[in-house]
């Protein structure tokens, strides 16, 4: 299975495609990339979302359209996309503005309203069998109530935003949850083997021991 | 409750400060009142005030005392 990453304009947030015999799956869709989907896969069987926030969200109404395919999260996070307040798309703009210091790069789509909903929802864990792979989708709370990771054949962790390289996880946006990081998400991560690699919601991919040092410290 | 009861606890809930740190409070002037800080107490202003703040107000909203002129403009009397 080829893993290829495209860091979207919206804050450098990553868009995963898992590619295997000519099919592929999206995580975190960006709709600007059908182009380079295309170029890898002949069709898209699941878009997964690690997450409610806008900037992992905003392919997934045009991606769901293109492909067919049905668009898989959480039962939080389900509720949550459909609500532009919940999903942080109104705040986004503003959001963005004052973490960069500018304005959004000219030619991105209006953020404002955005809604989407989920065609399938779980709640705890989820097993997806593809193309000879098992992806275990767990719920991992925290940084958001809708948040989760994937765990790819037992090796490769999608971690979206609950685990990002070199930083303390942020729980302090509206819905976040510092207590239930460390009841729900820190455990299910302390467990995983160390030599899981790990592919953030941002930057680049990362060994777990390497965070799991930094816990120690 | 009154209003500026309501405004002042969206700042001390957010971010941990205490009522006579208000007046001088200013967006970095904390650590805790930083970008996500900032949505933090954004998200619960307008939960307060059943208000919803305009993209360039919640860009502006740069210190306590600034905020009071925004909550005037959603007609919030504080």
């Amino acid at each position: 299975m080829r893993v290829l990453q495209f860091a979207t304009p919206l804050l450098a947030s990553n868009m995963y495609l898992l590619a295997e015999k000519g099919r592929g799956i999206i995580i975190d869709p960006y709709g600007g990339f059908i182009p380079q989907i295309t170029g890898e896969c002949s069709g898209i069987d699941y878009i997964l979302l690690t997450h409610e926030h806008y900037d992992h969200i905003s392919g997934a109404n045009a991606l769901r359209e293109r492909y067919g395919c049905p668009v898989v999260c959480s039962e939080a996070c389900g509720r949550r996309i459909r609500n532009s307040t919940h999903n942080f798309s109104r705040y986004y703009e503003a959001y963005a503005a004052i973490q960069t210091g500018e304005p959004l790069p000219a030619g991105l789509p209006p953020v404002a309203e955005c809604f989407t909903y989920a065609d399938e929802v779980f709640s705890g864990q989820r097993t997806l069998f593809w193309q000879g792979h098992e992806l275990v989708l767990t719920e991992t709370p925290g940084h958001s109530p809708g948040s989760i990771c994937i765990l790819a054949d037992e090796t490769r962790l999608f971690s979206g935003d609950t685990l990002l390289p070199g930083d303390v996880t942020v729980t302090r946006f509206p819905g976040g949850s510092g207590r239930q990081y460390k009841e729900i998400a820190l455990p299910y991560l302390w467990e995983l083997p160390d030599e899981t690699l790990v592919y953030p919601g941002h930057y680049k991919a990362f060994p777990l021991w390497e965070h799991k040092i930094k816990m120690e410290e | 409750m009154t209003n500026i009861e309501k405004y002042n606890e969206a700042f001390i809930e957010s971010f941990g400060v205490t009522e006579e740190q208000l007046p001088d409070l200013a967006y970095q002037e904390i650590p805790e009142w930083d970008s996500v800080g900032h949505m933090q107490l954004i998200a619960a202003l307008e939960d307060a005030f059943d208000i919803m703040f305009d993209t360039d107000d919640i860009i502006d909203f740069s210190s306590y005392e600034k905020g009071k002129e925004f909550m005037a403009k959603y007609e919030v009397e504080l």
